[in-house]
Protein backbone atom coordinates (compact mmCIF):
# COMPACT_ATOMS: atom_id res chain seq x y z
CA UNK A 1 0.00 0.00 0.00
CA UNK A 2 2.77 2.18 1.13
CA UNK A 3 4.73 1.74 -2.15
CA UNK A 4 2.03 2.16 -4.52
CA UNK A 5 1.06 5.45 -2.88
CA UNK A 6 5.32 6.54 -3.03
CA UNK A 7 4.71 5.18 -6.62
CA UNK A 8 1.64 7.20 -7.17
CA UNK A 9 4.18 10.00 -5.34
CA UNK A 10 6.51 9.93 -7.73
CA UNK A 11 4.49 9.91 -10.76
CA UNK A 12 3.45 13.31 -9.62
CA UNK A 13 6.61 14.86 -8.78
CA UNK A 14 8.82 13.35 -11.89
CA UNK A 15 7.67 16.51 -13.94
CA UNK A 16 7.73 18.81 -11.49
CA UNK A 17 11.50 17.68 -10.75
CA UNK A 18 12.48 17.72 -14.30
CA UNK A 19 10.97 21.23 -14.86
CA UNK A 20 12.96 22.67 -11.49
CA UNK A 21 15.86 20.97 -12.21
CA UNK A 22 16.40 22.44 -15.60
CA UNK A 23 15.17 25.93 -14.52
CA UNK A 24 17.60 25.79 -11.45
CA UNK A 25 20.48 24.88 -14.74
CA UNK A 26 18.86 27.89 -16.50
CA UNK A 27 19.60 30.43 -13.75
CA UNK A 28 22.89 29.38 -12.67
CA UNK A 29 23.76 29.23 -16.27
CA UNK A 30 22.96 32.91 -16.42
CA UNK A 31 24.21 33.53 -13.36
CA UNK A 32 27.70 32.46 -14.49
CA UNK A 33 27.21 34.31 -17.76
CA UNK A 34 27.09 37.62 -15.78
CA UNK A 35 29.61 37.03 -13.45
CA UNK A 36 31.81 36.62 -16.57
CA UNK A 37 31.02 39.72 -17.89
CA UNK A 38 33.58 41.98 -18.46
CA UNK A 39 32.74 44.62 -21.19
CA UNK A 40 29.40 46.72 -21.94
CA UNK A 41 26.74 45.29 -24.31
CA UNK A 42 27.17 45.52 -27.40
CA UNK A 43 24.05 47.08 -29.50
CA UNK A 44 22.97 43.79 -30.64
CA UNK A 45 23.14 42.18 -27.26
CA UNK A 46 21.36 45.24 -25.60
CA UNK A 47 18.73 44.90 -28.42
CA UNK A 48 18.37 40.81 -27.76
CA UNK A 49 17.91 41.51 -24.24
CA UNK A 50 15.28 44.32 -24.80
CA UNK A 51 13.58 41.50 -27.49
CA UNK A 52 13.84 38.84 -24.92
CA UNK A 53 12.05 40.91 -22.20
CA UNK A 54 9.10 42.08 -24.03
CA UNK A 55 8.36 38.46 -25.56
CA UNK A 56 7.86 38.22 -22.09
CA UNK A 57 4.72 39.77 -21.55
CA UNK A 58 2.79 37.18 -24.07
CA UNK A 59 4.28 34.34 -21.59
CA UNK A 60 2.18 31.96 -19.70
CA UNK A 61 4.34 32.09 -16.69
CA UNK A 62 4.42 35.97 -16.64
CA UNK A 63 0.53 35.88 -16.51
CA UNK A 64 -1.56 36.74 -13.46
CA UNK A 65 -4.24 33.80 -11.97
CA UNK A 66 -7.14 33.83 -14.36
CA UNK A 67 -9.94 34.97 -11.66
CA UNK B 1 32.03 15.16 -14.43
CA UNK B 2 28.81 16.76 -12.80
CA UNK B 3 30.99 17.65 -9.16
CA UNK B 4 33.74 19.10 -12.03
CA UNK B 5 31.01 21.11 -13.71
CA UNK B 6 29.61 22.71 -10.69
CA UNK B 7 33.18 23.55 -9.46
CA UNK B 8 33.72 24.91 -12.49
CA UNK B 9 30.60 27.23 -12.12
CA UNK B 10 31.98 28.15 -8.19
CA UNK B 11 35.53 29.06 -9.04
CA UNK B 12 34.88 31.19 -12.44
CA UNK B 13 34.20 34.22 -10.06
CA UNK B 14 33.29 37.70 -11.33
CA UNK B 15 35.72 38.71 -14.54
CA UNK B 16 37.23 42.66 -13.94
CA UNK B 17 35.93 45.26 -16.34
CA UNK B 18 37.39 45.81 -19.28
CA UNK B 19 39.99 49.09 -19.75
CA UNK B 20 37.42 51.63 -20.94
CA UNK B 21 34.47 49.83 -19.98
CA UNK B 22 32.22 51.91 -17.70
CA UNK B 23 31.95 49.81 -14.19
CA UNK B 24 28.48 50.90 -13.59
CA UNK B 25 27.35 49.91 -16.66
CA UNK B 26 28.90 46.21 -16.48
CA UNK B 27 27.15 45.98 -13.24
CA UNK B 28 24.25 47.26 -14.16
CA UNK B 29 24.26 44.84 -17.10
CA UNK B 30 25.20 42.12 -14.71
CA UNK B 31 22.45 42.59 -12.34
CA UNK B 32 20.26 42.93 -15.64
CA UNK B 33 20.84 39.61 -16.73
CA UNK B 34 20.77 38.36 -12.85
CA UNK B 35 17.00 39.81 -12.54
CA UNK B 36 15.88 38.11 -15.59
CA UNK B 37 17.19 34.82 -14.72
CA UNK B 38 15.73 34.95 -11.09
CA UNK B 39 12.28 36.46 -11.92
CA UNK B 40 12.31 33.92 -14.78
CA UNK B 41 12.95 30.72 -12.26
CA UNK B 42 10.85 31.77 -9.37
CA UNK B 43 7.99 32.70 -11.58
CA UNK B 44 8.17 29.57 -13.87
CA UNK B 45 8.55 27.06 -10.63
CA UNK B 46 5.43 28.51 -9.81
CA UNK B 47 3.87 28.40 -12.57
CA UNK B 48 4.87 24.18 -12.73
CA UNK B 49 1.67 24.08 -10.51
CA UNK B 50 -0.22 27.52 -9.43
CA UNK B 51 -2.79 25.59 -7.40
CA UNK B 52 -0.34 23.88 -5.28
CA UNK B 53 1.60 26.75 -4.57
CA UNK B 54 -1.27 28.64 -3.77
CA UNK B 55 -2.14 26.03 -1.10
CA UNK B 56 0.88 25.52 0.52
CA UNK B 57 3.36 28.24 0.00
CA UNK B 58 0.50 31.29 -0.80
CA UNK B 59 3.02 33.87 0.17
CA UNK B 60 5.26 32.85 -2.50
CA UNK B 61 2.52 32.91 -4.51
CA UNK B 62 1.40 36.24 -4.08
CA UNK B 63 5.12 37.13 -4.45
CA UNK B 64 4.81 35.90 -7.90
CA UNK B 65 1.40 37.44 -8.58
CA UNK B 66 2.92 41.04 -7.21
CA UNK B 67 5.80 40.28 -10.07
CA UNK B 68 3.05 39.72 -12.35
CA UNK B 69 0.72 42.43 -11.49
CA UNK B 70 -0.36 43.67 -15.20
CA UNK B 71 1.56 47.42 -14.98
CA UNK B 72 1.72 50.53 -17.62
CA UNK B 73 4.72 51.05 -19.71
CA UNK B 74 4.50 53.11 -22.45
CA UNK B 75 1.05 52.77 -24.38
CA UNK B 76 1.13 49.14 -22.88
CA UNK B 77 -0.85 48.62 -20.22
CA UNK B 78 -0.80 45.22 -19.16
CA UNK B 79 3.58 44.44 -19.06
CA UNK B 80 4.25 42.68 -15.89
CA UNK B 81 5.97 44.48 -13.15
CA UNK B 82 8.66 42.25 -13.26
CA UNK B 83 9.35 43.14 -16.94
CA UNK B 84 8.51 46.32 -16.35
CA UNK B 85 11.14 47.42 -13.49
CA UNK B 86 13.84 45.66 -15.95
CA UNK B 87 12.94 48.03 -18.57
CA UNK B 88 13.07 51.01 -16.35
CA UNK B 89 16.65 50.21 -15.39
CA UNK B 90 17.14 49.10 -19.18
CA UNK B 91 16.22 52.93 -20.41
CA UNK B 92 18.15 54.73 -17.46
CA UNK B 93 20.89 52.82 -18.30
CA UNK B 94 21.04 53.97 -21.94
CA UNK B 95 19.98 57.48 -20.86
CA UNK B 96 23.24 57.31 -18.64
CA UNK B 97 25.36 55.98 -21.52
CA UNK B 98 24.08 58.80 -23.78
CA UNK B 99 24.34 61.32 -21.32
CA UNK B 100 26.61 60.63 -17.89
CA UNK B 101 24.97 63.37 -15.81
CA UNK B 102 24.97 63.41 -12.01
CA UNK B 103 21.43 62.76 -12.48
CA UNK B 104 21.19 60.21 -14.95
CA UNK B 105 23.71 58.28 -12.72
CA UNK B 106 21.07 58.87 -9.47
CA UNK B 107 17.96 57.70 -11.26
CA UNK B 108 19.77 54.58 -12.77
CA UNK B 109 21.74 53.86 -9.17
CA UNK B 110 18.01 54.12 -7.58
CA UNK B 111 16.49 52.14 -10.42
CA UNK B 112 18.92 49.24 -9.67
CA UNK B 113 18.76 49.50 -6.29
CA UNK B 114 14.51 49.12 -6.81
CA UNK B 115 15.46 46.27 -8.77
CA UNK B 116 17.96 44.23 -6.67
CA UNK B 117 15.55 44.30 -3.79
CA UNK B 118 13.37 42.39 -5.41
CA UNK B 119 15.51 39.86 -7.28
CA UNK B 120 17.06 39.57 -3.78
CA UNK B 121 13.28 38.77 -2.52
CA UNK B 122 13.05 36.51 -5.46
CA UNK B 123 15.89 34.90 -4.57
CA UNK B 124 14.33 33.97 -0.74
CA UNK B 125 11.58 32.56 -1.47
CA UNK B 126 13.42 30.14 -4.24
CA UNK B 127 15.78 29.21 -1.28
CA UNK B 128 12.54 28.88 0.73
CA UNK B 129 10.74 26.86 -1.59
CA UNK B 130 13.02 24.65 -2.67
CA UNK B 131 14.21 23.82 0.85
CA UNK B 132 13.31 19.85 1.98
CA UNK B 133 10.56 19.68 4.01
CA UNK B 134 11.40 18.04 7.57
Amino acid sequence: MQAAALAQLAIVMLPLIETGVSQFIAWITELRTAAQQSGEWTAAQEAAFRAALLAKTGDAAYGPDVK
Amino acid sequence: MGLMGLMGLMVGGCAAVKPGADAFVVRTEQAQTVAAATFDFVLRMDQANRGMWQTNAPAFHDFCEWLRTPTAYGAALNVPRCVVMQLQVDDLKLSYQAAKTAGNSNALFLAVAVLGTAVNQSASWSNIVTAPVR
